[in-house]
């Protein structure tokens, strides 16, 4: 995990800098900078210790031969704080089970994600001001906001509290304006200043990129992340870890067809029953064309929008991805089953022993997002 | 403190005082719909929505005396509806408490986890309730319940929150709440007390007003069983020994206001402290040899709205330019 995130950094800085792993001819070009998730306004910026993303989150599965990378998530990650909450449930109500296994702790996290958000202080100060900023109590993951938020011991604030003077960035207080150094954003990177994104954001702060670019303030993850987990680029990330670290990649991709190329587009045309596509700007589990779910009429369906529009796809076998037994309306049955452990780096890079593990509640589905139903469980790391 | 933390916990405050207060009054209500005349429950209905100046949807407040008990008892199943349920009038109790409680769910990392699951609890046990669930069984016993809702929050509060700004703005907001809603009940009862409609009502009214406050055996103590009308206002707006008091509130007030020290925006700050200073002493010094209390409860009301407004302008909404940077 950590060799991968070291290249997914390496990466975005290198895209949004002197873009080396371009003109090397590594990743077409049109690739990244065709990409919805490119953000132009990034180029040229300073990224507080060359780390773009500090909060990541992999989506890994199980299959036959070990665990394979189903996608990064590198923008906002969510469900750290189910993965606390759900070994919390576990503790207390399987005390023995559980003082008998020596599990590894999940609940430092707390503590790991403060160390890594100091290290992002501009000022390097001793009591740096972080805030997380979130879209406000509306948001499907507004609790884990407050989890964290609570957590780590920062102020939990909306855009409305955040306002840009002279180039920085205070928050209100009861006590006057406060400068915030380190902002843990929990926004998209769309709505994070409507002066520069979607102008009419009210869950952003009018400015706050003019803070970041003079480099007055941190945003973890820095906005423009989006370019690294977008699923055309993903089937890049196994050269961009030969290319930035010279190593081979430990953990394994999905093998994975881009459409956009006509070799791949025709395979994945007439293979369409043994495949899964996945829109490239897609997450939570939508847009998902599963073949062996559908009749051929909709894979015929299918087959032409495919054509008109192959850029916007990628295409995966389906997986025979590992099932746990999971209590379902008062029997064990077999779920499909993933695991997103979250990886935190500033100056280095840290883990718990754990992930938030999800499960596909229906039986027979292969979709575990939360958005779409998804159960979830408690993942142990044995000690031994 | 977030400066919207602040204001979220001081309308927690208003909005389950608000609460509290009507219940009692409610139950009051209840109360006489057993054994009170026409007369005395329409003076209730008026003080009721008069008080907390909202009105019935739809109605006219109408006394029953002269029509008969059916047409009176269904015209009090809808106002009772109107005070307790409709969430679309902004003084019922189910609206007030999911206000407070929403502000709650959004400041949950500034309040104690305790004080959420009490609240919460609370609200869960009346979100799904109808007027005619409580009407036909036990309707005293509800508005009961939701005073000792409040009082267990905030004795919650009391145990487990933090003795830091979170704290005084839940009191400031809880304080200001009761003295505004003390000084227009006070206002309304002194006015009617000059309508001849009302004047058998003069003596059953006050004692209802004593018990509902918590007031009557303290006033049996010190002034005896005789209700005296000028007595018992003075008790329920001057008394510096009664919590219920208005007087007990606003210095209360003062007393967090000085707690919290300067302001954000100083003007407003300086302004809220005079404004409190100005009414502590209205109600200490001026009220006790006041010949027209009407007046004086006039201008204490007005007082204490203003005091809301520069409140929320020193502490919540304060100007950028007026701020101090830290």
């Amino acid at each position: 995990m950590i060799q991968r995130i070291a290249a997914l950094n390496k990466f975005i800085v290198d895209v949004y800098g002197p873009a080396r792993i371009l003109a090397d001819g590594v990743i077409p070009i049109d690739h990244v900078r065709g990409c919805p998730q490119y953000r132009m306004e990034m180029q040229g910026v300073s990224i507080p210790l060359d780390v773009p993303v500090g909060i990541c989150g992999t989506d890994l599965v199980r299959v036959g031969d070990g665990f394979r990378v189903l996608e990064d998530n590198l923008r906002v990650p969510s469900g750290v704080s189910y993965m606390i909450a759900n070994r919390q449930a576990t503790k207390t109500n399987f005390r023995e089970l559980y003082r008998r296994y020596q599990v590894r702790d999940v609940e430092k996290y707390g503590t790991l994600l403060y160390e890594t958000l100091r290290e992002f202080d501009p000022n390097g100060s001793a009591d740096p001001c972080i805030v997380l900023l979130t879209p406000g109590v509306f948001n499907a993951a507004f609790y884990e906001h407050m989890f964290l938020a609570d957590e780590i011991g920062a102020e939990l604030v909306e855009g409305r509290d955040l306002l840009v003077n002279d180039g920085f960035v205070y928050m209100r207080t009861t006590s006057g304006l406060r400068k915030v150094d380190v902002i843990y954003r929990r926004v998209d990177d769309d709505f994070l200043d409507p002066l520069f994104y979607r102008r009419d954001s009210i869950l952003g702060v009018p400015g706050l990129m003019h803070a970041y670019r003079k480099g007055n303030v941190a945003l973890v993850n820095a906005p423009g992340t989006g370019i690294a987990d977008d699923k055309s680029i993903y089937a890049y990330v196994p050269d961009m870890i030969r290319y930035y670290l010279s190593e081979d990649p430990i953990l394994q991709n999905v093998e994975t067809y881009l459409c956009r190329e006509p070799e791949d587009l025709e395979y994945t045309l007439d293979n369409l029953e043994q495949l899964v596509v996945k829109p490239v700007g897609g997450s939570g589990g939508y847009g998902l064309f599963i073949g062996a779910d559908k009749t051929a009429a909709q894979r015929d369906a299918f087959s032409k929008q495919l054509r008109e529009d192959p850029d916007n796809y990628i295409a995966q076998p389906i997986l025979a991805i590992s099932r746990a037994p999971c209590w379902i309306e008062r029997n064990i049955e077999p779920r499909c089953v993933d695991l997103r452990p979250f990886i935190l780096t500033g100056q280095e890079s840290r883990l718990v022993g754990g992930a938030f593990c999800r499960i596909a509640l229906p039986r027979g589905s292969l979709v575990v997002n939360s958005s779409q139903g998804g159960g979830a469980k408690d993942l142990w790391v044995v000690k031994n | 403190m977030l400066a919207r933390s602040a204001q979220g916990l001081y309308w927690i405050g208003r909005y389950l005082k608000r609460v509290e207060h009507t219940s009692r009054l409610m139950e009051l209500q209840m109360n006489a719909l057993v054994d009170c005349t026409w007369d005395q429950i329409h003076f209730g209905w008026l003080r009721l929505f008069r008080h907390l100046k909202t009105s019935p949807h739809n109605e006219e407040l109408v006394n029953w005396e002269q029509h008969g008990d059916s047409w009176g008892l269904t015209d009090s199943f809808a106002l009772a509806d109107e005070l307790s349920f409709v969430m679309e009038n902004e003084s019922s109790i189910l609206s007030c408490f999911t206000m407070g409680r929403e502000n709650a769910r959004q400041m949950r990392h500034c309040i104690s986890s305790e004080m959420w699951i009490c609240l919460n609890k609370a609200y869960f046990e009346i979100r799904d309730l109808s007027i005619e669930d409580i009407w036909t069984k036990d309707p005293i016993e509800f508005y009961a319940n939701r005073v000792q809702d409040v009082n267990t929050f905030m004795g919650v509060c009391a145990a487990t929150l933090y003795r830091d700004e979170r704290w005084e703005f839940l009191q400031i907001g809880r304080l200001i709440e009761h003295a505004q809603l003390m000084l227009a009940l006070m206002l309304f009862q002194n006015k009617s007390a000059d309508i001849d409609e009302f004047e058998d009502l003069e003596h059953y009214d006050w004692w209802s007003l004593l018990h509902c406050f918590q007031a009557d055996e303290a006033y049996q103590h010190y002034f005896g069983a005789k209700i005296q009308p000028e007595q018992v206002m003075n008790m329920l707006v001057a008394d510096q020994l009664l919590p219920n008091s208005i007087d007990f509130s606003l210095n209360q007030i003062a007393d967090r206001l000085s707690a919290l020290g300067e302001a954000p925006a100083n003007r407003h700050g300086a302004m809220a402290n005079r404004f409190i200073g100005r009414l502590v002493a209205l109600i200490r010094f001026e009220w006790p040899d006041a010949d027209n209390k009407t007046r004086m409860l006039t201008v204490a009301e007005s007082l204490a709205l203003k005091l809301h407004d520069h409140i929320a302008a020193a502490w919540f909404n304060y100007e950028v330019d007026d701020s101090v940077r830290l």
